[in-house]
């Protein structure tokens, strides 16, 4: 189908569009410079249109996840893709993902309507243990990691515990201290592994990380403690390290987390294979003055180097993005959040087009989503709102897109979900080849056989490899 | 199988230590154990006399079994094919980087026992340690079975 | 005619799922097949489980009744089975224990859109598990983590070396792990179950009970801990005693429970005291607790429910929306439907005899490769082919972790999935 979207204000960092007004024209599911004749209109005029949200990291099917699931306490996957497409997302990065649950977490994926999913492989730093304790297996490392990223079906590497530790006295000789992780993966060559997210823990600004560029500090808002800690931030980012925020709602949240971090109410726990199981608990957060630094942070420069993200739900469920953004935007909007003076700066559209498509996109390593240029894979969402919109107006605006284009076809329609049947994608660095022996000692701790480790794509949706 | 000791086979034997068979009484009875003899090489025991022992003999040592050279002798009735005794052999595991971790190993891998088709085989006996006679005596495979379809002699 | 050798097939008999079997393949029959258990081999061979010698009748075309069964068209079939379902006020869709997880779903919009009731095979104990989950936590790990840390296996209420044999060597006891490099030696294990049996053998303490009261001993267990009195129990206390100052030792230990536990009237007080036992050790050490699931993709069905409808029950459709009954829903609600579609499963065999009476009232709809006690007294069967062995699909292991079912043999049926998925479509 042929669509043209007449009239609308487009914002669009990478192309340099801020509120101009364009037509955009929809061809076989990719965005095209123009065509005579179209299939359908839609009026926009007055409207902001965007490319589609990429939520850089959201655990949306974490296993363990669908345990809480089961006693009500978290949406279900068709709740999860309808509420993100009502918001103009159209994409969702799932931010944990170990190599024996990758098949797992694609299949859930899979079961979520209209969104594209791509995934972060938590790479448990206990099965090369032995690789990463010196850097004479830098090469073979950096062979197997493209590999199993590639196998698991991952969008890249994550790293969540930056050490080897074994609590047990007879395999304490196995440690690998932070120094040396941090050390060893900053040699890493960039070709390779393009981009390595760190889970950011307080403890990580503890540690000397020589050369930054390349890190990525996943929702960097949750570990900010003091000054010093916030100096540390700016110093990675203004070394070339990227960030997403992890900002704050301030509301009872479920949370993910290792055993330290639990607040309130503890609903169960997963081994998952670190040195710390992960629990799940439900309370309020932000009682430190860590949310304080994280939106001073989110306030301090807005850059190409900077994401949306919330931890959600740990932070902020996905379902306030919408009240966060409408804060970003206006200083009034969060004058009662803080006893402290937050900068005074204000988020233009055009700001959060660039922390919410243009650079998760970036940062996820997507050539053709994120932006509204000619190629780009069709995803735009149309929001009632624009540069005069009223502050206590723009929540609702970001709640409730009126239009939303995923992969050409049209799924929100006059603010209501017409179709969940849009083509759905999973995104995944690949490889070259699967084929090199030294990879199998990722399956050697495993129950499964190498090739069954491997992501199939029975447990995936349509598969695109970047 | 129940383990038979030395002396209980012993008290059918004639006790006269004759050495017609090439062994003292006592050792005949070792050696009926390991099913290196049959009763029946026992020239007495073929008389008319000790026809009441030579049943009880040939009953108590079941009838003849296939033995492999380790003494290792499978039951198929009882064998369910759970494979700990493929998981816990220690040859296996320098053999197949797989089976430590109680995983199968894998189709080219040479390994001392495999289950084949749902039952326990010793696939390669002389890879075992007990095929060598100076390593020391393993049994593993047989004492940690638990359907005792494993029996060593 | 040559040899096909498949390599790393997925087992389809019981919740283990190996993964590791490499089978041999020779005129589209079975040849060899290497580290596959007793029960396994019964599967592939389709012969009967531990009698391995006696062959499972095929179904070998779709059936419809008039007298009698009489052999059908698969088109006449579908349109009989869809009759019988449209016209049915609340079918009950049951089983599906035994497919993998698209048909499963499949099965679940079937119940959906004829606002029926949906309800797997042996609810009644799984319900009781996961509502359980809500009051007392959940400590759950992947099979892997277990092996490569757990010092303390105990098997409740199940024995692994009938229902799942490869459980004990693969993922629990026998392995090496991580942080257990000698394997078993490194590990203990108790049993709990009503009569002595195998697993005496193997463990260190073997715990009998009479059947039913279980939960009784978990509470003795839970008085124990908390330093209470436990005069009142009148069961084997020394074990108990032995058992629980050992639990509290170890760093690591694992709870796998099975149907013994789900006794008719004690499976709901059997599964929350296990679960409340379990939060009590973790404040001391730490404990994960899992299902011996003994058909293959029962995780599946479990995975599946949640999903779609945020609740592991049963469910019912017949109302607006769905409700969840808390447990045995079958057993109290039988009574209600008026019509089922069985998939993969044998009620006249697994029902208690009252509830089995009651089928053979109703029209009934089965899709099952096998003959069984129940294909004589239903409306319609289907013919399929084996899910895992001769059609693809995907399964859940115990621990919730998916695996792809491979195709080995070629069938001349179509799987069930494709059955119910022309049901759907006429519906």
């Amino acid at each position: 189908m042929k669509i043209k979207i007449e009239g609308g204000r487009l914002y669009d960092p990478r192309n340099n569009l801020d509120g101009e007004e364009r037509d955009i024209f929809i061809e076989n599911g990719i965005i095209v410079d123009r065509f005579s004749s179209a299939d359908k209109t839609i009026n926009a005029s007055g409207k902001t249109i965007m490319a589609g949200g990429i939520d850089i990291h959201s655990h949306i099917a974490t296993y363990g996840l669908n345990l809480i699931r089961g006693t009500g306490r978290f949406y279900s996957p068709r709740e999860i893709g309808y509420i993100y497409a009502k918001m103009g997302y159209t994409h969702v990065n799932e931010p944990f993902m170990t190599q024996v649950t990758a098949r797992y977490v694609h299949h859930e994926l899979s079961s979520i309507p209209i969104l594209d999913t791509s995934a972060f492989l938590v790479l448990n730093l206990r099965d090369v243990e032995a690789k990463i304790k010196s850097a004479k297996h830098l090469e073979e490392v950096e062979k197997i990691i493209p590999i199993i990223i590639a196998g698991t079906k991952a969008i890249g590497l994550k790293i969540y515990e930056p050490f080897v530790r074994y609590t047990q006295r007879t395999h304490i000789l196995r440690n690998v201290t932070e120094k040396k992780v941090l050390s060893f993966f900053s040699s890493i060559n960039r070709e390779k592994i393009p981009r390595i997210i760190l889970h950011t823990s307080p403890e990580l600004f503890g540690k000397e990380i020589e050369n930054p560029v390349g890190f990525h500090f996943s929702h960097v808002g949750s570990a900010i403690g003091n000054e010093e800690d916030y100096q540390k931030v700016l110093s990675y980012l203004n070394a070339g390290a990227t960030v997403d925020l992890g900002l704050f709602d301030f509301e009872q949240n479920l949370r993910i987390s290792n055993p330290k971090q639990t607040v309130g109410e503890v609903f169960g726990r997963v081994d998952m294979g670190l040195s710390e199981d992960i629990v799940f608990s439900q309370g309020n957060a932000s009682e430190s003055e860590t949310p304080f630094f994280a939106f001073k942070l989110a306030l301090s420069q807005p850059s190409n180097h900077i994401s949306f993200s919330t931890d959600s739900p740990a932070n902020a469920s996905f379902e306030a993005y919408p009240k966060i953004f409408s804060w970003l935007m206006k200083a009034e909007n969060r004058a009662n959040l803080f006893d402290k003076e937050l900068p005074d700066f204000e988020y233009s559209l055009l700001d959060i087009a660039r922390i919410t498509r243009y650079n998760p996109a970036v940062i996820l390593g997507f050539k053709n989503k994120g932006h509204l240029g000619a190629e780009a894979e069709a995803d735009i969402a149309i929001y009632d709102i624009n540069k005069d919109t009223k502050p206590d107006k723009l929540e609702a605006g970001f709640r409730d897109c009126a239009c939303l284009i995923k992969s050409g076809s049209i799924v929100v329609e006059d603010h209501k979900i017409v179709n969940d049947q849009a083509e759905k994608k999973t995104y995944y660095r690949g490889v070259e080849t699967l084929d090199y022996e030294p990879a199998k000692i990722l399956a050697g701790y495993s129950t499964f056989r190498f090739e069954n480790l491997m992501v199939d794509e029975v447990f995936t949706a349509k598969e695109v490899k970047i | 199988m129940a383990k038979l000791s030395m002396y209980q086979l012993y008290q059918y034997l004639p006790k006269t230590d004759c050495e017609k068979c090439g062994f003292s009484c006592m050792g005949f009875a070792n050696r009926l154990i390991s099913r290196d003899v049959r009763p029946e090489d026992c020239p007495f025991l073929l008389e008319p006399e000790y026809s009441e022992s030579l049943t009880e003999l040939n009953r108590l040592l079941g009838p003849e079994v296939e033995k492999e050279i380790t003494g290792l002798i499978i039951d198929q009735e009882k064998c369910n094919g759970c494979g700990i005794c493929v998981t816990v052999c220690e040859v296996n595991m320098e053999k197949s980087q797989e089976v430590g971790s109680g995983r199968g190993p894998g189709f080219s891998d040479d390994v001392v026992l495999r289950i084949d088709d749902g039952k326990i085989k010793l696939v390669d006996p002389q890879s075992c340690r007990r095929a060598n006679p100076s390593s020391h005596i393993c049994r593993a495979c047989a004492e940690l079975c638990p359907t005792k379809a494993i029996s060593l002699v | 005619m040559s040899e096909i050798l498949y390599e790393s097939v997925v087992c389809p008999s019981c919740g283990c799922l190996c993964d590791d079997i490499d089978v041999v393949v020779e005129e589209n029959r079975v040849k060899s097949i290497r580290n596959v258990c007793e029960w396994g081999i019964n599967k592939f061979l389709f012969t009967k489980k531990f009698t391995s010698n006696v062959r499972r009748g095929r179904v070998e075309k779709p059936m419809i009744r008039g007298k009698t069964l009489v052999e059908t068209n698969y088109e006449t079939a579908i349109s009989m089975a869809v009759d019988i379902l449209k016209g049915s006020k609340k079918p009950l869709i049951y089983g599906l224990t035994n497919s993998g997880y698209n048909a499963q779903k499949i099965a679940l919009n079937i119940a959906r859109r004829l606002k029926g009731l949906f309800e797997p095979r042996g609810a009644a104990l799984l319900s009781s598990y996961y509502a359980a989950m809500g009051d007392s936590n959940f400590y759950v790990a992947p099979l892997e983590e277990i092996r490569n840390n757990a010092d303390l296996i105990i098997y409740w209420g199940c024995n692994p070396i009938h229902s799942t044999p490869r459980h004990l060597a693969r993922y629990s006891v026998y392995p090496r792990g991580r942080c257990k490099e000698r394997g078993s030696q490194d590990r203990v294990v108790f049993a709990v179950d009503v009569a002595e049996n195998e697993m005496g053998k193997l463990s260190r303490q073997f715990l009998q009970v009479e059947r039913g009261t279980d939960f009784l001993a978990m509470e003795t267990m839970m008085k124990l801990l908390r330093g209470e009195s436990i005069e009142d129990y009148k069961g084997d206390i020394v074990s108990i005693e032995n058992m629980v100052k050992y639990m509290t030792k170890v760093s690591y230990g694992a709870i796998f429970f099975g149907l013994g536990l789900s006794g008719k009237d004690s499976a709901k007080r059997n599964v929350e005291n296990l679960m409340a036992l379990v939060k009590e050790l973790n404040s001391k050490t730490r404990f994960v607790i899992l299902p011996l699931y003994d058909d293959f993709n029962t995780s599946g069905v479990i995975q599946l429910l949640i999903r779609e409808l945020k609740s592991p029950m049963p469910a019912d459709f017949s109302c607006d929306q769905a409700v969840n009954h808390s447990m045995n829903t079958l057993l109290e609600n039988l009574h209600e439907v008026d019509a089922a579609l069985v998939v993969g499963e044998d009620p006249f065999w697994s029902f208690p005899s009252e509830k089995s009476d009651f089928l053979k009232e109703i029209p009934m709809v089965l899709i099952d490769p096998f003959w069984t006690r129940t294909t004589n007294k239903c409306q319609v069967v289907f013919p399929t082919a084996v899910t895992g062995i001769e059609a693809e699909g995907v399964a859940y292991r115990m621990d919730g972790l998916p695996l792809k079912l491979k195709k080995v043999l070629e069938s001349e049926y179509p799987s069930d999935e494709s059955i119910l998925g022309d049901i759907y479509q006429r519906l």
